[in-house]
């Protein structure tokens, strides 16, 4: 496998693209063995609404 | 563990063999898991952090959900140095350790098919806006009401037609961009304004072969070039969280 490039362009990667991942995006595993708890998805997708109106306005490109 | 804990989920990884020294949540150590050849970093975190009743009385420190979100992406960033990274959705636990071995088990065969999927690959984000407002009318004579409202107009329909423009800039912009890349997603726009451009138009993400980034990242600069500096905004690289389904 080639390198994956190291360096990531912090100033770019605002908060809002990282919370588009960490919780929209990325494998859900369900089932017995393994549970995300009860209520999380919903509480962190409020979360999420809340943060996007905190901090667009400084964590938009250009700033 | 005392029943107090459970263990925190960060990222499936291939090789399994792989030592991780970054610290996670709560600044917590992380370890891996591993079962034939492939692995979960993993770290203990107290059993009622991601508790709804816990995190609702939380809701209004921003700073608190930002703190777990990068240190989730800090561990999932650390480890694609080392492994093919299949990341996990922030807030993902399991009883303990005996449990995550089990899930390995379990999903060995659909883990597998995703590692393949991602192995040498890497996600990068490209936004395009629409083009930002005209400058504000020069200071003049006060304008009547009648002038006013048909200047408005004029300038709403003028946004709208500059909009549907940037929108199919965009298409192409997508297009370029997806034939560099081995997979293309569509992140939802978001409403708010970047700085001196308009509205977003377009929120993509690719998975780019390593080997292919310096070409993706040229589509990227040349879109830039075209569309405006301010127009386009490339992000990452990043885990593949955007195309992280378990291939069951």
């Amino acid at each position: 496998m080639s390198e994956p490039p190291v360096a990531r362009d912090v100033e770019r990667a605002s908060l809002v693209d990282l919370l588009d991942r960490v919780i929209g995006k990325g494998v859900v595993l369900s089932g017995d063995i393994v549970i995300s708890l009860a209520g999380v998805d919903l509480v962190m997708l409020r979360l999420r609404a809340l943060l996007t109106t905190v901090h667009d306005s400084e964590t938009g490109p250009g700033s | 563990m005392s029943v107090a804990e459970r263990t925190y989920l960060y990222a499936l990884v291939r090789p399994g063999t792989i030592r991780v020294e970054v610290a996670g949540i709560l600044s917590r150590p992380t370890r891996v898991v591993a079962i034939d050849g492939i692995g979960a970093v993993v770290g203990t975190v107290p059993a009622d952090l991601f508790v709804a009743d816990s995190m609702e009385s939380r809701m209004g420190d921003s700073g608190w959900v930002a703190s777990l979100a990068r240190a989730h992406d800090d561990v999932v960033a650390a480890v694609t140095q080392l492994a093919t990274t299949i990341p996990l959705r922030l807030g993902t636990t399991s009883d303990d350790d005996e449990s995550v071995c089990a899930l390995l088990t379990d999903l060995a065969g659909a883990a597998t098919r995703t590692f393949d999927r991602f192995e040498g690959r890497t996600e990068y984000g490209v936004q395009v806006f629409a083009p930002g407002h005209r400058q504000a009318p020069s200071e003049g004579a006060p304008e009547g009401g009648a002038a006013f409202l048909r200047r408005r107009r004029a300038e709403l329909k003028e946004d709208e037609l500059r909009r549907v423009a940037a929108v199919e800039q965009a298409e192409t912009a997508y297009q370029l961009l997806a034939d560099v890349a081995v997979d293309d997603r569509r992140i939802s726009v978001r409403s708010r304004t970047s700085g001196t451009a308009g509205p977003m138009v377009l929120n993509g993400a690719f998975l780019v072969d390593n080997d292919a980034v310096t070409s993706f990242r040229a589509v990227a600069d040349q879109l830039a070039a075209s569309l405006g500096p301010d127009r386009v905004v490339i992000t990452g690289p990043w885990a593949p969280y955007s195309f992280a389904e378990l291939d069951l």
